[in-house]
Order: structure tokens, then C-alpha cells, then sequence
């Protein structure tokens, strides 16, 4: 599977980019050479493009039947899903599914909740998603992404920053490599990415994430692996105040 | 809406190719890549395409904000099949009780394709009664990767313009915009026939059941690739091409009639002393 998202629809958090740009000979850059690769390199695949925002790709053989790789359109939202949910049928419940739902449907069902009426905050929704997997969507009317794995990061996943700061996600690491240089790294598991907030931790939504730099074998920074930071919080809506301040100033 | 398919996965009828494509005017009929290049740039917004290394391209220029719902274009991808709809279905609700989807997430591409996946794996009824069962002003075409089958329809009332063509190296071009299709297959397309629908699958690596079918109206008709074009209404007469002629005056794809004096051989009528021994090769 292989996702290529441009900086407006995905701006890659900093510490992602290295600036060693050491260039390999059997490097590809720009899109349309990478999903060309894609293609050559994968049998059966299949290639979506949508305009210069979005990239889309994958191929669905070669994969284990226990985590396999699902693809869904619904409504202009697309999804690429890889990997097993556990409580598939207590979700199925709860957006109001038929049996015929498959978890590509259920990331659907579950974004366009969020969208439209946001009943719980985007870090619950991920929560609620027991299982191995990760998954890339992208919402063709609103031009926004969502990225996500789960807590303990069963499916590898990696992501990194290309030349053209396009953002490309995949689940082949020669892939990523291929297209990003030095400038990749595993997805932070346990985290998801929106364009709207950037990446997050939803196991800690509260608290910042630090980017920490990796090293390769080669002692070269190699993009960053993605912490929470326990001591900083992000500012809550809440002003902390004793009770003899001026709370006129708040309103 | 474009979808193209290469001479692996669909085989046009014959009667699509124009005389004069295989003249000086064959460089009109451009190659797939180029159809959807082309495609890109008359919709840079919000167009989005999906190609298929089996040979299979389908694009669509995203909803419209200009367009009612009467028009809408939808596109849906569940399983490995890919539907591209347009227009509106108007017992869209009494169909999502039939097939068991349920009501809020389910678009008409989503029922459509639903409705291809019965026909696919159960078959309770054919293929022209699934479609007859479609009220509205329509048109839609099916992809199915797993499969490797392509099934369009277009509605009876023929609203919606849909249009089919054979571009270069014999690929089949499915699109409701004509400048496309004629930018693409020059001479060689002609209007879906309204009330039709048609039916490659493919097996084996070969397409080996064509079925281009009349859905409604008395001319009905199936396209078989060993029989050739042929009525259901008439089975026994053959059918002819007539052949379109555009308002510059040149032949431009074909219309099927029947034929109504020609017939199809079948039976040989001898007297009975004669020698029926010859009949086994005749079948």
C-alpha cells in the first residue's frame, strides 16, 4: 500500500525531514514516477490519483489473511485499510452497519461521524478501534487526511518527507526508502495524524509530542521517532487561577 | 465519467469501428493514457482517476456544485468493485430494503453494485430483470477487479447522455461527455443505446460471454460472442447494423435493427425421404 498526500493536504511535522540529502542511484522522486514504480514493482495494483493532491496505491496480494488490506470509496472518502479489528461487530453496532461491512467501511462510517457531527473527540474514535492496523483515509471533499495505527503498532507502517515535501505513507519500508531518502521513519505507534492538528497521540491527547532523532546504522540522522512528552501539556481551555483573581478579565 | 478498457477485458461489436478509422484518420483514435491526460485537464479540480494493471481505467470529474440532484455523479469502490453512477434512482429506497443494505450510508452506486454482487455470485434473476428493476433516469458502469467484468447500463428514457467508442489498439471507452469521447476514438463511437445494457466477462484470460442486452422496449436483444448479434424478441432473424451518419456527413459508429426478412438458418427444411445424416455438421 502506498499513499503520497501534498504539503496542503499534509504538512509533515518537523523532525521528519533530515538534511542529510544523500541521494541513492535507484532513488524516485516526484509522483507520478513513484506510483510508475509502484506499479512495476507490485502485481495487480491499482493506482488512484486524484488531482495534485493525492496519491493513492496498493496491490492485495501478498498479504497474510490474518492482516489483510482492504480498500473502500463511499461518498468521496477513501480508505485504505490494513490490518484486523477485534471488536469488529460491537463497531458494527454502534455506526449502525449492515453485515456486509467491512472495516474499510466501518474507518468510513467512523470518520464521516467525526465530520459531520463529532460526538466524540477524533483521539476516542481511534480508541475505540481495538485491533493491529493502520490506516490511511483521505476525504476528497474537504481535501483532509486521517492517519492512524493502533496502541502497539501490529502492521508496519512507516512514513516520510520526499524532496517535493510530499508526505508518503506506506507499509513497504524499500518503498519509503526508495522516495524519501534519509528522511523516513516508522509511524509513531499509538498516534494519528490529521491535516487539520498534525500528529497526536490519542493515548495521551493532552500531553505534546517531541520529536526524538533517529540514528541509522550508519551514525546518519535518519528522521525521528515521535515521544510524548509527560511534563508538557498542551493548554487547556480551563484558565488556572486562585479564587481571589479578577475573573472579570476571563469574559 | 470515463471508463476505458482494454482488448483483454471487453471486445466491442464490430459495427462500432468506423470505415475510415483504419484510413489516414486513425490517428485520431488516441491511446488510454492519453484519454485520461486529457481528462485531467478538461476537470483539473476535483477529478480523480483509478487505473488497474489488469487494463482498466476508470476517472470522474467529482461532484459538481452546479449540478442537481438530479444529476448527480457518484463513485463508489466496495471489494474490489468499482461503480461510477449518474443521474438518480427514484425507488432507491425500496431497492436498499431488497438487497438488505441499510438506509443511511447507502448511495444508488452503492446499491448498484450491491445488485452486481448478487447477480454475480447468486443469479436469482438475469441480468436484464436485475436492471428492469431500476426505475429512474440513469447510467452506470461496473468494474469488477476480482473478476476482471465490466456491466453498463443506461435507463430507458436515455436523460443522461452516455457514450461508447473503440480508441486505439481496440480498447472500449465508456463516457457521458462527448467531447472526450470524441477526442478519443475520432470516428468510431456512437450513443449508448438507452434502455441496453452490456456485459463483458471475462475467464481464463479470455472474454468469453459478451451480452449486450435490450432491457426494455420490444427490440430486445443479446450480443453473444459466438452467435453474433441476435434478438430475443426475434431470435431467428438476424440483425443488421445501420449505419449512423454524423451532421458532417461521415459514418460514425452503428445502430442495430432487426432484420425482419433475414433469417437465421436452423432447422433445414428437407423433404422426409431426404438424407438427414448432414444435419450434425449444420449444428
Amino acid at each position: 500500500m502506498l499513499a503520497l498526500f501534498e504539503k496542503s493536504v499534509a504538512q509533515s511535522p518537523e523532525g521528519l525531514r533530515s538534511p542529510a540529502v544523500g541521494g541513492q542511484e535507484n532513488d524516485v522522486h516526484g509522483v507520478v514516477a513513484l506510483l510508475q514504480h509502484f506499479s512495476e514493482v507490485k502485481e495487480r495494483s491499482v493506482t488512484i490519483s486524484l488531482g495534485s493532491a493525492c496519491a493513492l496505491a496498493y496491490s492485495s496480494v501478498k498479504y497474510s489473511p490474518l492482516l489483510p488490506l482492504l480498500f473502500a470509496v463511499v461518498d468521496d472518502i477513501f480508505c485504505l485499510f490494513e490490518g484486523h479489528i477485534e471488536n469488529l461487530p460491537h463497531l458494527k453496532q454502534q455506526y449502525g452497519l449492515t453485515k456486509t461491512a467491512n472495516e474499510a467501511i466501518i474507518v468510513i462510517e467512523a470518520y464521516r461521524t467525526l465530520r459531520d457531527r463529532g460526538p466524540y473527540p477524533a483521539d476516542q474514535v481511534v480508541r475505540d478501534i481495538h485491533g493491529k492496523f493502520a490506516f490511511v483515509l483521505f476525504d476528497n471533499t474537504s481535501k483532509s487526511t486521517f492517519i492512524a495505527v493502533d496502541a502497539d503498532c501490529g502492521v508496519p507502517f512507516f512514513w516520510g518527507a520526499d524532496s517535493e515535501d510530499h508526505l508518503i505513507l506506506s507499509d513497504d519500508v524499500d518503498l519509503v526508502k526508495k522516495a524519501c531518502g534519509k528522511s523516513f521513519a516508522p509511524f509513531p505507534k499509538g498516534c494519528f495524524f490529521t491535516t487539520s492538528k498534525g500528529l497526536q497521540s490519542f493515548e495521551h491527547p493532552l500531553n505534546e509530542l517531541k520529536p526524538v532523532p533517529r540514528v541509522d546504522s550508519r551514525g546518519e540522522v535518519c528522521g525521528a521517532t515521535y515521544k510524548v512528552d509527560s511534563e508538557t501539556k498542551k493548554p487547556s481551555g480551563m484558565p488556572r487561577v486562585g479564587s481571589a483573581a479578577n475573573w472579570s478579565n476571563n469574559y | 465519467m470515463l471508463a476505458i478498457f482494454q482488448k483483454c477485458l471487453a471486445h466491442p461489436p464490430e459495427e462500432l469501428n468506423s470505415p475510415h478509422a483504419h484510413g489516414g484518420i486513425k490517428k485520431s483514435a488516441k491511446q488510454p493514457q492519453e484519454i485520461l491526460r486529457d481528462f485531467h485537464l478538461y476537470h483539473p479540480t476535483a477529478s480523480f482517476s483509478a487505473s488497474f494493471s489488469g487494463g482498466a481505467a476508470i476517472a470522474s470529474a467529482g461532484a459538481d456544485p452546479r449540478c442537481s440532484p438530479l444529476q448527480q455523479r457518484l463513485f463508489c469502490g466496495l471489494d474490489e468493485v468499482y461503480c461510477i453512477f449518474v443521474g438518480r434512482l427514484d425507488n432507491l429506497s425500496s431497492l436498499i430494503r431488497q438487497y438488505g443494505l441499510c438506509g443511511k450510508s447507502s448511495n444508488e452506486a452503492v446499491l448498484v453494485i450491491e445488485a452486481y454482487r448478487t447477480l454475480r455470485d447468486r443469479g436469482p434473476y438475469p441480468a436484464d430483470q436485475v436492471v428492469k428493476d431500476l426505475i429512474g433516469s440513469f447510467a452506470f458502469v461496473i468494474f469488477d477487479n476480482r473478476v476482471g467484468s465490466v456491466f453498463a447500463a443506461l435507463s430507458e428514457d436515455g436523460k443522461i447522455p452516455l457514450y461508447w467508442g473503440i480508441a486505439a489498439e481496440g480498447s472500449v471507452v465508456i463516457s457521458d461527455d462527448v467531447d472526450v469521447i470524441k477526442g478519443g476514438c475520432g470516428k468510431s463511437f456512437a450513443p449508448f443505446p438507452p434502455g441496453w445494457l452490456v456485459l463483458f466477462c471475462a475467464g481464463a484470460g479470455q472474454v468469453f460471454v459478451e451480452m449486450l442486452m435490450c432491457v426494455f422496449g420490444c427490440s430486445g436483444c443479446m450480443f453473444h460472442s459466438e452467435g453474433g448479434l441476435k434478438s430475443f424478441e426475434r431470435p431467428m432473424n438476424k440483425m443488421k447494423a445501420m449505419p449512423r451518419v454524423d451532421s458532417e456527413g461521415a459514418m460514425c459508429g452503428a445502430f442495430f435493427k432487426v432484420d425482419s426478412c433475414a433469417k437465421i438458418s436452423s432447422m433445414p427444411r428437407v423433404g422426409s425421404a431426404a438424407n438427414w445424416s448432414s444435419w450434425e455438421e449444420k449444428l
